[in-house]
């Protein structure tokens, strides 16, 4: 037998050891090795056979003692855990054993924990709010389908992509039949419908689709079926349709006998075959939807008899899902070929709308998915910036507390520990903390989410956002906490470890250094950089939402109630609706307190607008041919009244009369700036638009206003009578005296009056629909206001703390001064300067990023320049103010110390 | 350490305990001294695994039967330091307690019947 093979098996025994329980290894380990080792050297046996009998041994007893150990561990409190961790621990014991040592050190300093972790809390809980608003917005636009990102929205434009027209069926025909480059493409558009089960109709949101609507965005039913390949041949023949799964719990309790019952859509019976998934919904998940119906049945759901055969009437919206390995590029040229060949066929069709445009399905309308991404992610680094802040007041306290624990770092070197594994330990502790905070934060955000929930948006159509966090936001939280954790961790552990330690083992010398002092400096300097940055970036929003609030909209949106109302969903015809609204208008104007009654299919300042092509006799567009000179121009359908309901000057002629009817000539009303820029010296007043051909006499001009948001420009916009131009949908407004909400019921009541089988409207104010244009200001504003404030706290707290430790670290240098003739002001005043020059030189780099960063929220920013002097002048001014305080109360405090007590020591 | 009225509450002992204290009686000794001590006295019969026998000297010590010395050369063993063990005052009284016991055990009546039978084939 070799020296080797006998080394062989003791250091293989030894390594078995691993097997026992950790404390009857340390105790026992040493002494079986020795046996071992003496029974293989003095039993004259093969190395083999010992083996034999110790192996079923070893496992035996280990298991014996693993059990027992985890018997004691759970019945009896631990005894102790060394300091000092002895090397051969495995990876995951070490771990368990810096966790256990932090929590430890945690609880032994209640004061501290509390306050790190209620600060990181707040920082990290910003920070999971925005981020979850942003999931919901952004990031999962689609729930429900399947790979939403292979759905592109197909749209309509001119060759040189300006413009874009509304497709219509036989285009989409044409597009779903003849293109090479796309697994399917499917056809849909927003509908309102009512629907009744029993005596009582309810406006519901639909949706009407093509057959292979859901087939392509891959959703199965979760009860039922959905449409079938015949139910999307013939108009007209299958009254059918799907419910949301939300509308089937509300107002079917989730009872599965609903599939095959029939209920009544705009007043005809629909089969309903099938109820969606709870998480699907729609194309736009942020517009609820309660049912989906086949397009087939356009025309009996109020598009129009051919809205299924005429190419000059576009309502759908299109979209697709690529085939497999094909490019974006060669869809749009597979796409533009056919609508080049669908316009050669079809007169009707707008021929200047040549090309295609193809985007990714966003769930937003097309044109607001730029905007909200960018809102929403200024807001979110705006969040970031606390919890950078946070953090860095954390990291504040972890670096003066290990300053603080220097000596105990400088003893366990002493004893053998490594610097790594003591920077090890340190950073477990600031990840723990780190891992707390974020927790608290979480559920912070939870909360915060619930309110945004619960905010009344007050839109024309129901928003339904899932704000609520999901794993992606809880993964965020996470990986922020361990990011967050290491980052403000390193340095103060680097630090604590990297002086040295012979110097700290000494009893009293203040301090650690110019390295720590340094680090602590660049801490407070990059505090007030950010927070300097995000009160800018609140005072700038704040600035705006003022500046929007005092735009002058062109029109008294107050005291003005407003319902909608569709007949054309009761099955109304075109005449029998027109009677019902002349008679309601009529009826209303009675009820005591009403002054004025219009209707307007659209209201201003929603958000919303309408264009299309008018002709200004004795105007040629440049470039235009001399087939077709028309002009798009915004435009609004208003009932007779109408300018006195929202009470919009008139500066010239009249508005539109109950004498302007159907059959009567053609009138118009344009705004000043209309006038103006077509009649720059003459009078619009008896001027000719044409229309379609038909002529339109200008009948009145009113004072310019805003129309669909605030922030637009003046622009040139034209009013028709609404009943020369029809929509059934339309909204009432009433101007009332006093509180309209006070009207509602007599309202509604003139509403059942009229036709007890309507459903009943909900009554609102003209002033919360308009004040929706004041959304983003008022988020934006409301948001970084609240988080301004917290970074403003957070940081004032960060730079109180600081000072206030460098002052107490320095309490013998202060009571030598103090011996040596300096006085109390001489004292306050270095301490106070020390602390400014920090903020000074903070704030002057947080005044470049803010020069070079705040430009991007120039869109959002109503006007108001992204260097805005006041702005830039009062915040810095005034978080200089407080930073003053911040370091003048400690520094007070310091100096007021007798130097005899300074002298004695810490 | 467990009183004198604590002493039922000890026994019986397991034969590998009631052997190591036996072991332990005339002298202290190691642990492979204890395995070479008992294998020879049972026969062979008794054969201490190092796992087995760490975990009835955990016991033993828990107890306050046995004590542990420092580590000290071995003479037995070229002088290479051992841990030894030694029999406390308790666990001399434990192991009287037990023989006590046993001494019983072999003067009941089922014993001698056995005896007798056993001696009868």
């Amino acid at each position: 037998l070799t020296a080797d093979s006998l080394s062989r098996s003791e250091r293989a025994y030894r390594a078995l050891l691993h097997l026992y329980p950790r404390d009857f290894r340390r105790r026992f380990g040493d002494d079986m090795c020795d046996l071992f080792r003496d029974r293989l050297r003095h039993d004259e046996q093969h190395p083999a056979r010992l083996w034999l009998h110790v192996a079923p041994d070893l496992i035996g007893s280990a298991a014996h003692e693993r059990m027992r150990a985890l018997h004691d561990g759970l019945l009896k409190p631990r005894q102790h855990t060394p300091l000092l961790s002895r090397s051969g621990d495995s990876m995951l014991e070490t771990i368990v054993n810096d966790v256990r040592l932090t929590l430890r050190m945690l609880r032994k300093t209640p004061a501290f924990t509390a306050v790190a972790i209620l600060v990181i809390a707040l920082g990290s809980g910003a920070v999971t709010t925005i981020f979850s608003a942003a999931n919901a917005l952004v990031l999962r636009p689609l729930p429900g389908v399947r790979e939403p990102r292979d759905v592109v929205d197909i749209g309509r434009t001119t060759e040189n992509g300006r413009g874009s027209l509304t497709p219509s069926y036989p285009f989409y025909r044409n597009i779903r039949d003849e293109n090479r480059t796309f697994d399917g493409v499917a056809a849909w558009t927003i509908l309102s419908l009512t629907v009744s089960t029993g005596a009582e109709g309810t406006t519901a949101f639909g949706n009407m689709v093509s057959g292979n609507y859901f087939n392509l965005l891959g959703v199965r039913p979760a009860l039922g079926r959905f449409f079938s390949t015949e139910e999307d041949r013939t108009p007209g023949t299958h009254p059918v349709i799907v419910l949301s799964n939300g509308f089937w719990q509300r107002r079917f309790g989730g009872d599965s006998s609903v599939i095959g019952r029939t209920i009544s859509v705009n007043g005809a019976r629909y089969t309903i075959i099938g109820v969606t998934p709870l998480e699907f919904g729609g194309l736009m998940p942020i517009a609820r939807v309660d049912a989906w119906v086949p397009i087939m049945m356009a025309a009996q759901l109020g598009q129009g008899d051919n809205a299924l055969s005429s190419a000059g009437s576009g309502w759908l919206m299109l979209f697709g899902r690529f085939r497999d390995g094909v490019s974006v590029e060669q869809a749009r040229t597979d796409l533009s070929a056919i609508a080049k060949a669908h316009i050669a066929e079809e007169p009707r069709d707008m021929g200047r709308y040549t090309g295609i445009a193809i985007s990714r399905v966003t769930g937003f309308p097309a044109d607001a998915s730029g905007p909200i991404v960018g809102f929403v992610t200024i807001l979110f680094v705006i969040s970031l910036l606390v919890l950078i802040i946070a953090s860095i007041n954390v990291a504040g306290m972890l670096l003066a507390r290990a300053t603080a624990r220097r000596r105990e770092m400088a003893v366990r070197i002493a004893l053998g520990a490594s610097r790594r594994r003591i920077i090890r330990q340190l950073l477990t502790e600031s990840v723990v903390l780190f891992l707390a905070g974020a927790t608290a934060g979480t559920l912070l955000a939870i909360a915060g989410t619930r309110a945004f929930g619960r905010v009344e948006l007050n839109v024309e159509v129901p928003l339904s956002v899932e704000f609520s966090p999901d794993y992606r936001v809880l993964l965020f939280a996470l990986g922020c906490a361990l990011l967050t954790g290491v980052i403000f961790g390193l340095a103060p552990a680097l630090q604590a470890t990297r002086a040295d330690q012979s110097v700290s083992l000494r009893s009293d010398t203040p301090g650690g250094g110019m390295r720590r002092t340094r680090l602590r400096n660049a801490l407070v300097i990059g505090q007030m950089a950010v927070s300097l940055l995000l009160l800018m970036s609140a005072g700038l929003f704040v600035r705006a939402l003022g500046r929007a609030q005092r735009v002058e909209p062109g029109f008294d949106p107050g005291n003005v109630a407003i319902a909608t109302i569709d007949v054309g969903t009761a099955g109304y015809n075109e005449a029998r609706a027109r009677v019902f609204y002349d008679e309601l208008r009529a009826r209303i104007s009675g009820i005591p307190g009403v002054s004025a009654v219009s209707y307007a299919p659209m209201l201003p300042l929603t958000g919303s607008s309408s264009g299309t092509n008018f002709t200004v006799e004795g105007f040629t567009p440049p470039g235009s041919n001399a087939s077709d000179n028309s002009v798009n121009f915004s435009f609004a359908r208003v009932g007779p009244g109408y300018f006195d309901v929202i009470r919009m000057p008139l500066v010239a002629g009249r508005g539109f009369e109950a004498a302007d009817r159907q059959d009567s000539p053609g009138v118009a009303v344009v705004n000043e700036g209309f006038a103006r820029e077509f009649w720059p010296s003459g009078s619009a007043i008896g001027k000719t638009l044409r229309r379609d051909g038909t002529p339109i006499t200008i009948v009145g001009v009113t004072r310019d206003a805003k129309y669909s948001s605030l922030n637009e420009e003046g622009r040139p916009f034209i009013y028709v009578p609404v009943s020369q131009d029809w929509s059934s949908r339309t909204n009432l407004l009433v101007r009332t005296s006093g509180d309209p909400l006070a009207f509602a019921s007599a309202i509604r009541e003139a509403v059942r009056t009229g036709d007890p089988l309507l459903p009943i409207p909900e009554v609102s104010t003209l002033h919360a629909a308009t004040s929706v244009s004041l959304l983003p200001q008022r988020v934006a504003a409301g948001v970084t206001g609240a988080m301004g404030a917290l970074g403003l706290l957070l940081a004032a707290v960060g730079l109180y703390g600081v000072v206030a430790y460098s002052a107490s670290q320095r309490t013998r240098e202060i009571g030598v001064r103090m011996a040596l003739g300096a006085d109390r002001g001489n004292v306050l005043r270095l301490i106070v300067r020390e602390g400014m020059r920090l903020v000074v030189a903070g704030m002057g780099i947080g005044m470049v990023l803010a020069f070079g960063i705040t430009r991007v929220m120039t869109g959002f920013l109503f006007g108001v320049s992204p260097i805005d002097p006041l702005v830039f002048a009062v915040i810095p001014v005034s978080l200089g103010a407080i930073a003053l305080l911040a370091s003048y109360l400690p520094a007070r405090r310091a100096a007021s110390a007798s130097p005899l007590t300074a002298l004695r020591g810490e | 350490m467990p009183g004198k009225t604590d002493l039922t509450s000890l026994l019986p002992l397991k034969p590998v305990e009631l052997e190591i204290l036996l072991a332990l009686v005339d002298q202290e000794r190691h642990g492979y001294g204890l395995v070479q001590h008992i294998a020879r006295r049972t026969d062979g019969l008794v054969r201490l695994e190092p796992g087995n026998l760490y975990r009835v000297i955990k016991r033993l010590l828990e107890d306050g039967l046995v004590q542990e010395t420092a580590r000290r050369p071995a003479p037995d063993l070229g002088e290479e330091r051992r841990r030894y063990y030694r029999l406390t005052a308790l666990g001399e009284r434990v192991t009287n307690a037990e023989l006590r016991r046993l001494r019983a055990v072999l003067s009941s009546s089922a014993v001698r019947v056995l005896a007798r039978r056993t001696n009868g084939t």
